[in-house]
């Protein structure tokens, strides 16, 4: 897979930068991704995701009681963002401290499931998600990615082929 | 070193678009009054099961109440401001601030001094004298007030 790190210029602000994954064979992010799929079926619920991702990147920052933490492996950053009630559409997110998130895809989760493994799409949302933050860490490890001194944004070599690993 | 592309996105702009500034606003003070009340925890020193315990509350409710997702009632906004010790809910009126305009025209009777410029007026000894008081003054003042 092909892709880079983009920095969403709309919902980024004073108090946080967003990013999302660009797959340069789609020609779209992943979060565009997931708006196209659901607009249709949860419109009213992407309105309240968006609003709130732009009161995040604009008045409060990422904080962590914003998130659903621990839907990766220990330490991966991987989270979701909370539940709207009575919604249950799942955006799959990894953040760094209050400053940058990288907003990946979801879906719907059933009520009828308890763990995502149950879902076959929320499944490979979430292990995308997963794989996106161990090849970032590896880049950082290998001091190939940066934070910048404000902490709000990467730098580096954002560009990732896996192709290239395997 | 290279940062991220500032990318926009269409379909971004367009359910923004659809946003009316009510929804936005909504959104916007639920997340605020979550922020400020997970503030107010830390600031005294409490985790969320402090706060659970004091409101015997269960513990899963405060996380709620931080998600930002939440619809407060007024008394459990008040009941925590009483806990925490901190303001969520303003009552009282802000008072408006007043503006105050004053008109001020200052006019005098001078002798003809006939300068041939401006510089020769300042220059003019017998005007610098009448300007800082040798000579009685004649100021017309006036003000109007208005808010």
């Amino acid at each position: 897979m092909r892709y880079r790190l983009v920095n969403i210029n709309k919902l980024s602000g004073y108090e946080a930068s967003l990013y999302s994954i660009y797959l340069e064979d789609e020609q779209r992010t992943l979060f565009e991704r997931f708006l196209e799929e659901n607009k249709n079926s949860f419109k009213s619920e992407l309105t309240n995701i968006l609003l709130r991702l732009n009161t995040i990147g604009h008045d409060t920052g990422a904080r962590k009681q914003f998130f659903r933490s621990d839907e990766g492996k220990p330490g991966d950053g991987v989270c979701a963002l909370s539940d709207i009630p009575k919604s249950n559409l799942r955006l799959y997110c990894i953040r760094y401290g209050s400053l940058i998130v990288i907003l990946g895809g979801g879906g719907f989760k059933s009520k009828s499931i308890r763990a995502l493994q149950e879902d076959k799409k929320l499944e490979k949302e979430n292990y995308l998600m997963r794989q996106i933050s161990l090849d970032i860490r590896k880049r950082m490890a290998d001091k190939e990615i940066f934070f910048t001194d404000d902490y709000k944004d990467f730098e580096g070599d954002l560009n990732f082929n896996n192709e290239d690993d395997e | 070193m290279s940062k991220a592309e500032a990318y926009n996105s269409s379909i971004i702009d367009e359910i923004f678009d659809s946003i009316t500034p009510d929804e936005d606003d909504k959104i916007r003070k639920r997340m605020l009054l979550a922020a400020r009340i997970d503030i107010g925890i830390k600031a005294k020193g409490w985790k969320k099961k402090d706060l659970a315990e004091a409101l015997k509350k269960r513990r899963s409710e405060i996380t709620r109440w931080l998600s930002g997702t939440h619809n407060f009632n007024t008394d459990t906004l008040f009941d925590i401001e009483r806990v925490l010790n901190i303001g969520l809910v303003t009552l009282k009126d802000v008072p408006k601030e007043q503006v105050i305009k004053f008109h001020l025209v200052v006019s005098e009777k001078v002798a003809s001094a006939n300068p041939t410029s401006y510089s020769d007026t300042l220059n003019d000894k017998s005007l610098i004298d009448l300007y800082y008081g040798k000579k009685s003054k004649s100021f017309a003042v006036s003000n109007n007030c208005s808010n």
